[in-house]
């Protein structure tokens, strides 16, 4: 405190009395800093003011009140001072910026207050130190700033209201979100049109309000419940139709502040826009809706894809069976029908049941299962055994049922296929047999064509025979002439001889020597062998044509019962001329019953036969002839131990004209001739020969009972030897 | 006097046959017959022939170019239906045997090759046959005429006809001649 006028300031300092010096006391025990002063230098100051300004208490009793504050200050320092002292009512408190020791300031809140100190005015300044204050101000201020800056720069928007539901913060993702100013909300309390487009209050109000938890969810039906994070807080979800082009999603928070009381001085809430957030759900939830319905679609198709497997199984006209491990799974009605008494089931039977035997399920596993274990399909037909026994044909197709796992089990589709395997046989058997009947019908057509063959040179050997006959005709007869002829001139030599004697010799020399010319001795001999052997050639000529004339003989109706051994031996009888030179011939007779034949025809058949075996003997050999009783056959045989035939030459030797003997010896004729007559006969002739090993004949004759059609079967005996042609 | 006919196309069966008959005699009722033998190879001279002389056997072929046997034979018949008919040949079907048997009536059929042996007696038994049917005939004619039933002429006139065929009748031409040309009187 000091006073304008230097002149009391001294005064009072030169005072020296006892209430001044209380005072100083008094001063010096304040903790706040103080000094006290007229106008002039300081009189007093406490420790409080020293430990402000860092001077000693003796500087700062040798300043004057304005050297304490900062040069620009002084001069209101002064002026404060003065108006102190003398203004009445002193000043207010001023804040003064003092200057310490080392050139610090110091923000204080100066005091003054008059004193009258033993009728002396005197100042007493008390300082404030306003630094710290300041500090928390200004520190205040900052966070204050980095408080809206944090808020501002938030990207979630946030807004926070006061307890009179005044808008206080509006930052800035909130101005976007919201499309509205700071500068317009700022203190506005109805903030449901910028949300809602109508008055309605925001769940901030609400938390500002005190609305209980009962009350926000009466507002907020499912949608709201208390957030974990902060206390007091709510949230909720809801959709604003304002915002953005399609109307935003968002998440709002709203969480009550509270005074240092505790009392709620307002409220902040979030927005989080979730829309992206909710249209993935949306979407997912639409996906997975879609899903369902697929999955149900799927499930469907399914159930009704095997309600028709079923239906189709149960219905097939095949029997289907699933088998694993050797059991039955499953099978359809056609598969009972086809194995099991009516109403079985086969489930949990074994497969090899329904083998005929365990060796042929065992032989059916052997090929079946290789193929089955590289998951192939595998078809097979084979017998199965039905329940009763009873055995079916069945065509079998088998797959796994699971590719990737062939000890799955397997299914099989089972056909019966029984009628179809018996026409499948019958239709084998009508084969072989239409074989059989076409084989026959070949053998019957070169039969035929043997009888065509035979039946044109039939009537070629029949012309052939007639032009023949003529000229064998008038040279046998002449042949007879000439030899009566002959005989009557040798008679008449011979009387001529025996007159010989009669004669002149001259006469008888020239006869003698004609005589010796002629070789009449010679000529004598000769003439009846040369008679007799043309007699014995025109007699093969005649045999000839008469072989020509019988083999053109169509029909001969000389059928009788007949003995053939004896025919054999008259046979033989009629040829034993040719064979006697050539060969021993044994008898080698069975017992025969009559046989119904042409006697006559069969007789040329042993005729050939036996003039052949002979013509096979080249220089000496045997004839067998046998003859034997087979069932209702009969059987002739002549053998030889000749030359024997190759297989080609026995393969022609039916043909007509066909012969290996020399010309003039065969007409090639005899064998097919036989071939004729023996067919007549309904027989047959079987031939064995080898080259060198002779040849055998035997011809088969059936015992026909006279009109009877059909020959009796044939001897298996008969059939078994070499085919020989009939 | 016996004679035989002899129709072949080949002339070396007539000579044969000629030779035979020549050499063997026919032997008839124990009596040693050697006929006399008119061989022709032509058909129509054969029966031309015929037609003036007569023959105790014709032995004819069966198969010849003019015409065939059955039909020589057939024509014998007519003309001398005591003659004694014979079939020689080499070849004969069913047919013309048939006709050979009910048309010519023929008394044999020798198949050629013939035998001569065959031949001859087949010729002294036809003869010796027929030499009694045509005894018979004469002896019932004898009957006949001494019963009255037959006149001595026409017992003239069938011996006359024997001897020599076709006298006891004239043909008579269209324009009143009477017809002699024996080749128009074969048809």
């Amino acid at each position: 405190m000091t006073h304008a006028d230097p002149a009391l300031a001294e005064a009072i300092a030169a005072v020296d009395d006892p209430a001044d010096e209380v005072c100083q006391a008094i001063l010096r025990a304040l903790n706040v800093p103080a000094f006290l002063h007229r106008g002039e230098k300081l009189v007093c100051c406490n420790a409080a003011l020293a430990r402000l300004l860092g001077f000693t208490e003796n500087q700062l009793l040798a300043m004057r009140p304005a050297q304490l504050v900062v040069a620009d200050m002084r001069d209101r320092m002064e002026e404060y001072g003065r108006a102190c002292l003398t203004v009445d009512p002193e000043p207010a408190a001023t804040e003064m910026t003092l200057g310490t020791a080392t050139g610090e300031e110091r923000f204080v809140e100066l005091t003054a207050r008059r004193l009258v100190i033993s009728g002396r005015p005197a100042v007493v300044s008390t300082c404030q130190d306003l630094s710290d204050i300041r500090h928390v101000q200004i520190s205040l201020l900052n966070t204050s700033q980095v408080l809206n800056q944090i808020l501002d720069s938030d990207p979630v928007p946030t807004f926070v209201i006061d307890a009179e539901h005044r808008v206080t913060h509006w930052n800035r993702a909130c101005e976007q979100l919201t499309g509205r100013d700071w500068w317009d909300m700022q203190g506005v309390t109805e903030k449901g049109p910028v949300f809602y487009g109508k008055d309605r209050p925001l769940l901030c109000d609400l938390i500002v309000d005190g609305t209980d938890a009962e009350a926000l969810e009466a507002l907020y039906p499912g949608r709201i419940r208390a957030s974990q994070v902060s206390e007091g807080a709510f949230e909720a979800e809801g959709f604003f139709q304002n915002f953005g082009e399609n109307g935003r999603w968002l998440f709002f928070t709203a969480a009550p502040l509270r005074g240092p009381g505790g009392q709620v001085v307002g409220a902040i809430e979030t927005l989080q826009d979730v829309t992206q957030r909710r249209n993935a759900e949306e979407e997912l939830t639409r996906h997975r809706n879609q899903l369902e319905v697929l999955v149900e679609e799927r499930t469907a198709e399914l159930h009704s894809t095997h309600r028709e497997l079923s239906a189709f199984m149960e219905n097939a006209s095949v029997g289907i069976l699933a088998v694993a491990e050797g059991r039955v799974v499953r099978h359809n009605k056609k598969f009972a029908q086809m194995f099991l008494p009516e109403g079985q089931s086969a489930v949990g039977r074994a497969t090899a049941d329904f083998f005929g035997s365990t060796d042929e399920y065992a032989d059916f596993s052997r090929i079946a299962f290789p193929c089955l274990a590289e998951s192939r399909p595998f078809q097979h037909e084979t017998t199965l055994r039905h329940d009763d026994g009873k055995r079916l044909w069945v065509q079998m197709i088998g797959y796994v049922s699971n590719a990737d796992d062939p000890a799955a089990g397997a299914w099989w589709l089972l056909q019966d296929r029984s009628e179809f395997r018996r026409a499948q046989e019958a239709l084998e058997s009508n084969y072989d047999r239409l074989k059989e009947t076409n084989r026959r019908l070949e053998e019957a057509q070169n039969q035929l064509l043997q009888s065509e063959k035979m039946a044109s040179i039939g009537q070629l050997a029949a012309g052939v025979a007639h032009e023949i006959n003529n000229p064998v005709g008038f040279v046998n007869s002449n042949l007879n002439s000439l030899k009566h002829y002959i005989d009557d001139l040798l008679e008449l030599i011979a009387q001529y001889e025996s007159a010989e004697s009669e004669l002149p010799p001259q006469v008888i020399q020239r006869l003698e020597a004609t005589k010796r010319e002629a070789d009449l001795e010679y000529m004598r001999e000769d003439l009846p062998v040369l008679l007799r052997e043309s007699a014995d050639g025109l007699a093969r000529v005649k045999r000839i044509v008469q072989d020509l004339k019988d083999f053109s003989r169509v029909d001969n109706s000389d059928w009788a019962e007949a003995d053939l051994n004896a025919g054999l031996d008259s046979t033989l009888n009629v040829v034993f001329n040719e064979v006697k030179y050539k060969a021993e011939v044994v008898k080698n007779y069975g017992a025969l019953p009559p046989v119904r034949c042409l006697m006559a025809q069969l007789n040329q058949v042993f005729m050939n036969f036996i003039v052949n075996a002979a013509h096979a003997i080249e220089s000496r050999g045997t004839i067998t002839l046998s003859t034997g009783l087979v069932d209702e056959w009969v059987w002739v045989e002549v053998a030889d131990t000749g030359c024997g035939m190759s297989p080609e030459v026995q393969h022609r030797i039916f043909e007509p004209f066909f012969t290996t003997k020399p010309v003039g010896k065969g007409t090639g004729l005899g064998l097919s001739l036989s071939f004729s007559i023996v067919q007549k006969h309904h027989g047959a002739i079987r031939v064995r020969s080898a080259p060198g090993e002779g040849s055998a004949f035997r011809v088969w004759i059936p015992i026909m009972p006279e009109g009877a059609d059909d020959p009796p079967p044939m001897p298996a005996q008969a059939q078994l030897e070499s085919r020989g042609g009939a | 006097m016996h004679r035989i006919l002899l129709v072949d196309d080949e002339i070396g069966v007539l000579n044969a046959l000629s030779r035979v008959l020549k050499l063997s005699p026919l032997v008839v009722r124990g009596e040693e017959l050697r006929p006399r033998v008119d061989a022709f190879t032509s058909p129509v001279e054969a029966l031309a022939r015929a037609a003036t002389t007569a023959f105790d056997v014709v032995i004819s072929d069966f198969r010849m170019p003019e015409m065939d046997g059955v039909a020589v034979l057939r024509r014998m018949r007519e003309l001398q239906p005591d003659c004694a008919r014979i079939i020689l040949s080499g070849y004969t079907d069913l047919n013309g045997l048939i006709a050979a048997i009910n048309e010519a009536r023929i008394d044999r059929f020798i198949a050629k090759p013939w035998s001569d042996f065959e031949l001859i007696s087949s010729l002294s038994q036809i003869l010796e046959i027929r030499a009694l049917r045509m005894e018979n005939e004469a002896l019932a004619d004898q009957v006949r005429c001494d019963r009255g039933e037959l006149s001595p002429a026409d017992l003239e006139m069938k011996r006359l006809e024997l001897q020599e065929p076709g006298i006891t009748h004239v043909h008579w031409g269209e324009d009143g001649s009477i017809v002699i040309d024996m080749d128009e009187d074969v048809r």
